[in-house]
């Protein structure tokens, strides 16, 4: 692996995407909203009258009383809000690095550079490998950021047992590290799909499509039958790096420059 | 620097490039021409180890395609048909990532991307998007972008085409100054003249080698060598005189033209001029018969349809 072929890529990839708007605001904007519309519900929530939660309304949220040891119904719904909210960023590298990498291959056939880039002494690994770099970290550094402004926000207007839960031990492990390792799965899915047809939008279009089955995963959290520990999140991230692994590998061994240099009109 | 044998690529069973056994040799341009889908631009992506041949062998800058494809890539340069540029970022940084992948190192990426802006007045535009540039300027920057890591050989496929005559002068300009600067060239083209005017040697494919040789061999295989002479009247006599003479192979009467065979116009046109003076010709003019490279090639095409291949 020649790694300053890889970061040619990634820095020529960047430079590209960010001078697409639509590129930019999906990577800085929806991480915003991310972080500040939860915290505007939590912050109304929390001005309710405490007489308005009672014990018997805590449904789903029992778990987050019981994990955390709350005796205040309303701080455990927060913090059971808190905790649904957080699972955005755990999301979001899911649904951001989308449009970066299923345009990532078809893009090149479509302005015509694909050949010659081909033609240059980079193997397929190096290519793949710089376009999913590339997709991925802006996306997660966009999470991480979007994330710590949501905690920073959130210890300046919301209570400590909300802030405690959202820089839990817990929430920085998955965000840390199950997340990114999603993400690069999702930007793996992307650019097989890219590398497979040959128009920008059925990449993106079909990328949207993978992408929801992904969402799956987040229902039982949602539900709160799945406790969020940090051993979840670490099983989950040992799973996302063999599949992550795999989908890079298999989107390497499929890649064909022949089809593609031939097939592609 | 360039060795091809029994080269065969085929689509589906169908062939794009059957049996091509070529040389090309070192500092030479080599032109391929061919009709559409005569298998010219696949030679060029098997010969650049972009497409893997169905059977045959072939070496290029002393590597084997198929065994040694990276560094075959390492030394050849390539300019495909459409420039393929990254339009929105800057001319520089579209030499620069190139620079790059081509493994030139880092500490003389600014001089050569520097020296070919300024050899091909690019240097002013080089913060401009690439995808402002006019047609000819961003095949100029294509060619550029081939050359940048000093490659053995260079592939050119139809870099004229699509392009307006002044943007297509300036980029043959450019082809003839890497020519002169001794560089191996592989130059795929539909225009004749253009070949004609660049090309040490030519093939002429269609799926499978017609022809290669000089332009001026290809020219005398085909039609031989002839001059016309005009006369202010032809007689018999005339005639008489010329077919008397040992080198002249044919002779033929057009008005007030005789059109004459023979091989060596420069040392035999004054003895054929004597000879008609001699028998009372008076002679106006003495032309030697121009074949343009476009009929070379159309009569070549044609030969091989009859043929039926």
């Amino acid at each position: 692996m020649n790694w300053d072929k890889v970061r040619a890529v990634i820095g020529k990839e960047w430079r590209d995407a960010f001078r697409n708007k639509m590129v930019f605001f999906s990577l800085v904007f929806m991480p915003l909203l991310f972080a500040v519309l939860p915290l505007i519900m939590l912050y109304f929530m929390g001005q309710s009258p405490p007489q308005e939660v009672s014990g018997d309304d805590l449904g789903p949220f029992l778990l987050y009383q019981t994990y955390f040891g709350l005796e205040n119904p309303l701080h455990v719904v927060m913090v059971g809000m808190a905790s649904i909210y957080t699972i955005i960023f755990l999301m979001s590298p899911l649904i951001l690095p989308m449009m970066i990498a299923s345009d990532s291959i078809v893009s090149e056939k479509v302005q015509k550079s694909l050949e010659p880039l081909l033609a240059t002494p980079i193997r397929v690994s190096e290519l793949l490998l710089g376009k999913a770099l590339a997709a991925i970290v802006p996306a997660v550094l966009a999470t991480w950021l979007a994330y710590g402004l949501y905690g920073a926000l959130a210890a300046l207007f919301l209570p400590g047992p909300v802030v405690g839960v959202i820089f839990s031990p817990d929430w920085l492990v998955g965000i840390g590290v199950l997340s990114p390792l999603m993400g690069l799965f999702s930007v793996c899915i992307g650019i097989l799909i890219s590398s497979r047809v040959n128009d920008t939008r059925a990449a993106q279009q079909i990328g949207g499509f993978v992408a929801l089955p992904l969402m799956l995963v987040f229902i039982p959290m949602f539900l709160g039958k799945l406790a969020l520990t940090a051993v979840v999140f670490l099983l989950g991230a040992v799973l996302f790096l063999f599949l992550d692994a795999g989908t890079l590998w298999l989107a390497t061994a499929i890649f064909r420059r022949e089809t593609i240099l031939t097939r592609w009109k | 620097m360039i060795q091809t044998q029994g080269l065969t690529r085929r689509f589906d069973g169908r062939p794009a490039v059957e049996d091509l056994s070529l040389e090309v040799h070192e500092g030479e341009v080599f032109g391929l021409l061919g009709p559409n889908g005569a298998g010219k631009t696949t030679t060029v992506r098997m010969l650049t180890a972009l497409l893997a041949p169905t059977s045959g062998s072939a070496v290029v800058a002393g590597f084997r395609l198929g065994k040694e494809d990276m560094e075959i890539r390492r030394r050849v340069g390539l300019l495909t048909e459409a420039p393929g540029l990254y339009e929105r970022l800057p001319v520089q940084y579209n030499l620069e990532v190139f620079a790059r992948l081509y493994e030139v190192p880092e500490r003389e990426i600014p001089g050569r991307v520097e020296h070919y802006l300024r050899m091909l007045d690019l240097w002013e535009r080089r913060r401009d998007p690439a995808g402002t540039l006019s047609k000819g300027m961003k095949q100029k920057l294509a060619i550029a972008r081939a050359l940048l890591h000093e490659p053995r050989v260079l592939f050119l496929d139809e870099p004229t085409a699509s392009l307006d005559p002044e943007a297509s002068r300036m980029v043959r300009d450019f082809i003839a100054d890497l020519k002169k600067e001794g560089r191996t060239i592989v130059l795929c083209t539909h225009n004749l003249d253009e070949a004609d005017r660049l090309c040490d040697r030519i093939a002429v494919l269609k799926q499978r080698l017609i022809r290669v040789d000089t332009p001026e061999n290809l020219r005398r295989a085909l039609y031989g060598r002839a001059v016309w002479v005009q006369l202010r009247e032809v007689r018999p006599e005339h005639l008489r005189a010329v077919r008397a003479l040992p080198f002249v192979q044919e002779v033929a009467e057009q008005g007030r033209e005789l059109r004459v065979h023979l091989d060596d116009p420069e040392g035999m046109n004054p003895l054929l001029v004597r000879a008609l003076v001699e028998a009372g010709a008076e002679v106006q003019f003495v032309r030697e018969e121009e074949h343009t490279l476009e009929q070379v090639y159309l009569d070549l095409v044609r030969e091989e349809k009859e043929a039926g291949r």
